[in-house]
C-alpha cells in the first residue's frame, strides 16, 4: 500500500523546513519517507536507470532549494511529487530515441481502480468520481497523459485518433473535471 | 456525446491544467515556467491544478530506491566538499555561532561605516576582489542590528543570521538585494530565529558588491506577490568587504 501517504503534511512541512536550515538528519528522514513514492512516479515514465537519476536530482534540488517550499501554497508531498513528475517529463521530452509505447485502447479501458479500504482520503474518491463522470475516451486519455507524461501528439498517435480530437477531448475533459471538483 | 474520431477544432486550453497534466512539449513547458516565475496568480493556478491531480498518485505503488542513490546524496550533505561545512545540522563554522555574530554585529557596523567613509574619501579604491567575502549588518531604523549577513560569492551563498528580529501579523521576512540604481531582487524568505544559508542565483552574483544594499521586508505568507516588495522594511544595510 501507499506507505508514503501515512506521513502527515505537517511532519513533511517540518522536515522540509528543517532541511532548508541545513539539517541533514531531517533531510535523511524526508528522503526515507518520500523517495519510494517519487521513484514509483518516475518509473511510470522512465526506464529504471533514468528514474533513479531523476530521483537523485530531485533530492539534490530539495537540499538546495528547500527554502522555496511554501507550506501555505502546497502540501509537502505535492511539492515533491510534482517536482519529480516535472523532471521526469522533461527527461522524457529530451529523449528522442524513446522506446515505442503501448497502443492506447480507447474503447475497452480498464475499470476505475476498485475502492481501496485503506485509501480513506476523501479527495481520492472525489477525483475518481469526477473522472468517472467523463466519457471513457477522455478519462483514458487524461489518465494516460498524467501517468505517462505523454504529449497530445503522442496520445493521438497511440490511440489512432486525430490530433484535434485528442486536444478537444482532453481540454473539454479538463474543463469538466475542474467544474466537478469545484462543485 | 460525440466520440467518433472526426477532427474537431479543439477549444482553448487551460495552460496551467495542460502543464500539470503533462501534455505540453518542451518549449511550451518552458513558457509556462517562465510565466509562473513572473506571474504569482498564474503560479497559484498551477499549484491548484497540482493539488487537484495529486490524488491520482495514490494509485502509484512506492518502489524502494537502490541504496546507491542515498549514498550519493549523503556524500553531498555530509561532507567532502568544503562548501558543505555549514550544512549537516551541526554548527561547524564560526559564522554559525550566534554569540560570535552578536559580538561581531557591532564591529561590522563600525567596519561598514569605516568602509562607507573610505568609499567617499577614496572613490573607486575599494572595489572587492572578485570572490572576496563581504558582510552586511542589516539595521533597524533605530540603528540597532537586526540581521548580519556573510556573503561568500565564491560559494554562491549568503549566510543570514538574525540578531534581533521579529515578525508580526502572520507576515514573513523576505530578503532583498538592491543593486545600485536597480529594483530589489528577492533572495527568498528568511528566518528570524535561525541562521540560514541562502543561495545567490548565478545571475545575481555580479550584482553583489559594496554598492548594493540588503534589506528585509515583511511580506504576506508565501512571499511578496509578483516578486516586488510590498511590506515595510524592517532592517537594511550596506555591504562591506570583510
Amino acid at each position: 500500500m501507499a506507505e508514503a501517504e501515512t506521513v502527515n503534511d505537517d511532519v513533511l512541512a517540518g522536515l522540509i523546513a528543517a532541511t532548508a536550515r541545513g539539517d541533514a538528519n531531517a533531510f535523511e528522514r524526508l528522503y526515507r519517507e518520500t523517495s519510494a513514492k517519487l521513484f514509483g512516479v518516475c518509473l511510470r515514465m522512465l526506464a529504471r536507470a533514468e528514474a533513479e537519476e531523476v530521483v537523485q536530482d530531485v533530492y539534490v534540488a530539495v537540499w538546495r532549494k528547500a527554502d522555496q517550499f511554501d507550506p501555505d501554497r502546497a502540501r509537502g508531498m505535492t511539492w515533491l511529487s510534482m517536482m519529480a513528475r516535472n523532471r521526469a517529463i522533461d527527461r522524457l521530452r529530451a529523449n528522442r530515441s524513446e522506446v515505442a509505447r503501448s497502443v492506447i485502447a480507447l474503447e475497452d479501458e480498464p475499470a476505475a481502480a476498485a475502492d481501496d479500504a485503506a485509501a480513506t482520503m476523501q479527495d481520492v474518491h472525489r477525483l475518481d468520481d469526477c473522472l468517472d463522470e467523463l466519457e471513457a475516451p477522455r478519462r483514458t486519455l487524461i489518465r494516460t497523459a498524467f501517468f505517462e507524461g505523454a504529449t497530445y501528439e503522442e496520445l493521438a498517435q497511440r490511440s489512432a485518433t486525430p490530433l484535434g480530437t485528442v486536444k478537444s477531448w482532453i481540454r473539454r475533459g479538463l474543463l469538466k473535471l475542474k467544474a466537478c471538483l469545484e462543485r | 456525446m460525440n466520440t467518433t474520431p472526426t477532427d474537431l477544432p479543439p477549444p482553448e486550453g487551460d495552460p496551467a491544467a495542460e502543464y500539470v497534466l503533462g501534455v505540453l512539449d518542451a518549449p511550451a513547458r518552458r513558457e509556462i515556467e517562465a510565466r509562473a516565475a513572473r506571474d504569482a496568480v498564474f503560479a497559484r493556478d498551477l499549484a491548484v491544478w497540482e493539488e487537484r491531480f495529486m490524488p491520482l498518485l495514490a494509485d502509484i505503488e512506492p518502489v524502494a530506491v537502490p541504496a546507491r542513490v542515498w549514498e550519493h546524496l549523503r556524500a553531498m550533505v555530509g561532507g567532502g566538499a568544503a562548501a558543505s561545512a555549514t550544512r549537516g545540522g551541526r554548527p561547524t563554522g564560526w559564522w554559525e555561532s550566534l554569540a560570535v555574530w552578536r559580538a561581531f554585529a557591532g564591529l561590522a557596523t563600525a567596519a561598514a561605516l569605516a568602509c562607507a567613509v573610505a568609499l567617499v574619501v577614496l572613490p573607486g579604491g575599494t572595489a572587492p576582489e572578485p570572490g572576496a567575502a563581504m558582510v552586511s549588518t542589516l539595521a533597524h531604523d533605530d540603528g540597532s542590528a537586526g540581521f548580519v549577513a556573510l556573503i561568500e560569492p565564491s560559494r554562491g551563498q549568503l549566510t543570514l543570521t538574525p540578531v534581533a528580529a521579529a515578525t508580526s501579523g502572520g507576515r514573513v521576512p523576505e530578503l532583498w538585494l538592491i543593486p545600485k540604481d536597480q529594483a530589489p531582487r528577492s533572495l527568498g524568505i528568511v528566518d528570524v530565529t535561525h541562521s540560514l544559508v541562502v543561495r545567490i542565483p548565478e545571475a545575481m552574483l555580479a550584482e553583489v558588491g559594496t554598492d548594493a544594499v540588503l534589506a528585509v521586508t515583511l511580506e504576506p505568507p508565501g512571499g511578496a506577490p509578483g516578486g516586488k516588495p510590498t511590506g515595510p522594511i524592517v532592517a537594511k544595510g550596506g555591504v562591506a568587504v570583510l
